[in-house]
């Protein structure tokens, strides 16, 4: 009889068990993200971007004092944002030296990478949708980089130009 | 020698490869440093821009050019068109490119076929212009002669110039009206309305205030002849039926573009001018009609034919048909010389005035349909075949015949006796 004692709990553990394998998620992989151009947007005077398009609001002003120390007043005039392959958006501005790689979650942008570009800011600065990468393309000196979450990836070859 | 000809070509060339070194390379690091949201963005306002400018054409060249400048587009944007693809989804750059060239062809035409009708209706404007200076010309002539015969005093020679030169005058007049309403028919019926609409809009003009305004001249010719019968002008039978026969033509072309002209070279109001022109239209008819009838029944008269009044074609054509029809009876009864002569005084009419004078203003005038005139010319010819006396030759003949038989009877009888 004893032998028999913690079968209620062996019940339990097993249902559960099974309970956890019907439960399992559906996930569907090769998902690209890749927006085709990328979104100027100009912030509104709380710092709010809103890409009607895309269906994404959300404030600049972290991202702007991550920038600039200040947020005292909107100083970002307008901000170029894409979405890669993987569906992480990548942001900059005029003026400022890093692009910021966001990852989306439940409500929020997260920082998943800033990448230094340079020291000067830049001036005028683009991104292009060029698989696997985004191409961030600094209008004013003709620069391009090859983007990817973790950095700049390598600098642009001619291989690349065919990667649209 | 050679070798500064060989130095000069090496520094020309040198020369040659810095101008396009410094020329060509901000234009290369331009077209380089053009991004994707710049290319779609420069795409999507030349796209509207000559949109609008294909909507906004005034002119088939101005098309032409605009045709041009879309080639153009396409070169430009074509090694761009996998990129646009994604972004002007559902459309793609192929059916938006397609749909601007068949916008553009499509204005052209419209455009050229408004720009067809402009010239014909300038043609036709200035045609009036000439028209409406003749006319007046004439109309002025022809009412200083009717002063000068009115108060003439002059020999008989002279008057009778005077007479000739002022019935040819009218004729005159009369011819260049039915030149007119020609003219008038011939290019306001093939007249697209939709198209001269668009030509407004397109030009907005105000050209048919000018000279050249075929209703103004409308209302002045059925104006002017209102008056100038009102004048109670002393002319022949002839003349009346050909005035008539004018009215009657001009009424005809009235009632067939009369809605055309009002829409064409009335803003507001058209309703209350076409209801103005068509009085004064009826009113010229009703002047007319009174006096044709009125100098058909006087010369009927004159030519001592005994026949009931008629006012108008219906009764005019009854009355002659029971004139013919009666009188054929009356030839029929009694083949006498009465009957005859009258015979004779219709035919004579019938033949010598009606069809080798009128016969023409006759039809032209809806006096007589041509099938009623040919009606008409059976019943004389029946008429006829019965209208001449009955001879009595034969009987004549007969009576000498039995004279010189009983002569001859006589005559025997007598040397039969001796």
């Amino acid at each position: 009889m004893k032998r028999f004692s913690n079968l209620p709990g062996m019940i339990v553990l097993l249902t559960s068990f099974m309970l956890i394998g019907c439960r399992q998620s559906l996930v569907i992989k090769k998902v690209d993200y890749s927006q085709p151009v990328e979104t100027v947007l100009e912030p509104g005077e709380e710092g709010q971007v809103i890409d009607a398009e895309n269906n994404i609001s959300f404030n600049i002003l972290p991202l702007q004092y991550r920038e600039t120390k200040d947020t005292t007043s909107v100083t970002t005039e307008k901000i170029r944002m894409i979405r890669g392959r993987e569906g992480f958006y990548y942001i900059t501005a005029s003026g400022y030296h890093h692009v910021y790689v966001m990852a989306p979650e439940k409500g929020s942008l997260k920082l998943e990478r800033q990448i230094k570009i340079n020291n000067e800011g830049l001036q005028d600065p683009a991104f292009n949708q060029r698989n696997p990468y985004v191409e961030l393309l600094n209008k004013s000196t003709g620069e391009t980089y090859a983007l990817t979450k973790k950095g700049i990836a390598k600098p642009k070859t001619d291989k690349d130009e065919g990667g649209r | 020698m050679k070798t500064f000809k060989n130095r000069s070509r090496i520094t020309y060339t040198f020369l040659f490869s810095l101008v396009v070194l410094f020329v060509g390379t901000p234009a290369l690091a331009q077209q380089n440093s053009q991004s994707d949201y710049e290319i779609v963005q420069s795409y999507k306002n030349q796209y509207k821009s000559l949109n609008k400018q294909v909507d906004n054409a005034r002119s088939a060249k101005q098309v032409e050019e605009l045709i041009k400048s879309i080639k153009q587009f396409d070169r430009d944007f074509e090694e761009h068109k996998d990129l646009l693809n994604k972004v002007i989804h559902p459309e793609n750059y192929a059916s938006q490119l397609k749909a601007l060239q068949k916008s553009a062809l499509t204005t052209q035409e419209r455009l050229t076929t408004i720009e067809e009708q402009d010239r014909k209706l300038q043609k036709l404007s200035n045609k009036l212009v000439g028209y409406d200076q003749q006319l007046q010309e004439l109309s002025s002539k022809t009412d200083s002669l009717q002063l000068a015969i009115q108060k003439s005093i002059k020999s008989e020679k002279q008057l009778s110039t005077m007479v000739r030169k002022y019935r040819k005058s009218l004729e005159k007049r009369d011819d260049l009206i039915l030149s007119f309403v020609d003219s008038v028919m011939i290019a306001y019926q093939k007249l697209n309305i939709s198209s001269i609409q668009d030509l407004e809009n397109a030009q907005k003009k105000a050209r048919f205030e000018a000279n050249g305004n075929a209703l103004n001249m409308i209302k002045n010719i059925a104006q002017e002849n209102i008056q100038f019968l009102a004048s109670n002008p002393k002319l022949s039978t002839e003349e009346y039926l050909r005035m008539n026969a004018v009215q009657q033509q001009f009424q005809d072309m009235w009632n067939k573009v009369g809605d055309k002209l009002t829409e064409i070279y009335v803003e507001d109001n058209a309703a209350n001018v076409k209801k103005e022109v068509n009085a004064s239209i009826k009113k010229w008819d009703m002047e007319i009609s009174s006096r044709t009838w009125k100098t058909l029944n006087e010369a009927i008269d004159e030519e001592g034919i005994d026949m009931p009044k008629f006012t108008n074609q219906q009764t005019f054509y009854n009355t002659l048909n029971s004139y013919l029809e009666n009188s054929f009876q009356s030839s029929k009864d009694d083949r006498s010389q009465k009957t005859y002569a009258n015979y004779q005084r219709f035919y004579s009419f019938w033949t010598n005035d009606v069809q080798m004078n009128w016969s023409p203003y006759i039809e032209r005038g809806h006096i007589l349909s041509s099938k009623q005139l040919a009606s008409i010319d059976r019943k004389v010819d029946q008429w006829a075949s019965i209208a001449e006396p009955k001879s009595n030759l034969l009987l004549y003949l007969f009576g000498a015949s039995v004279l010189a038989i009983v002569v001859l009877g006589v005559v025997l009888i007598r040397e039969k006796a001796k």
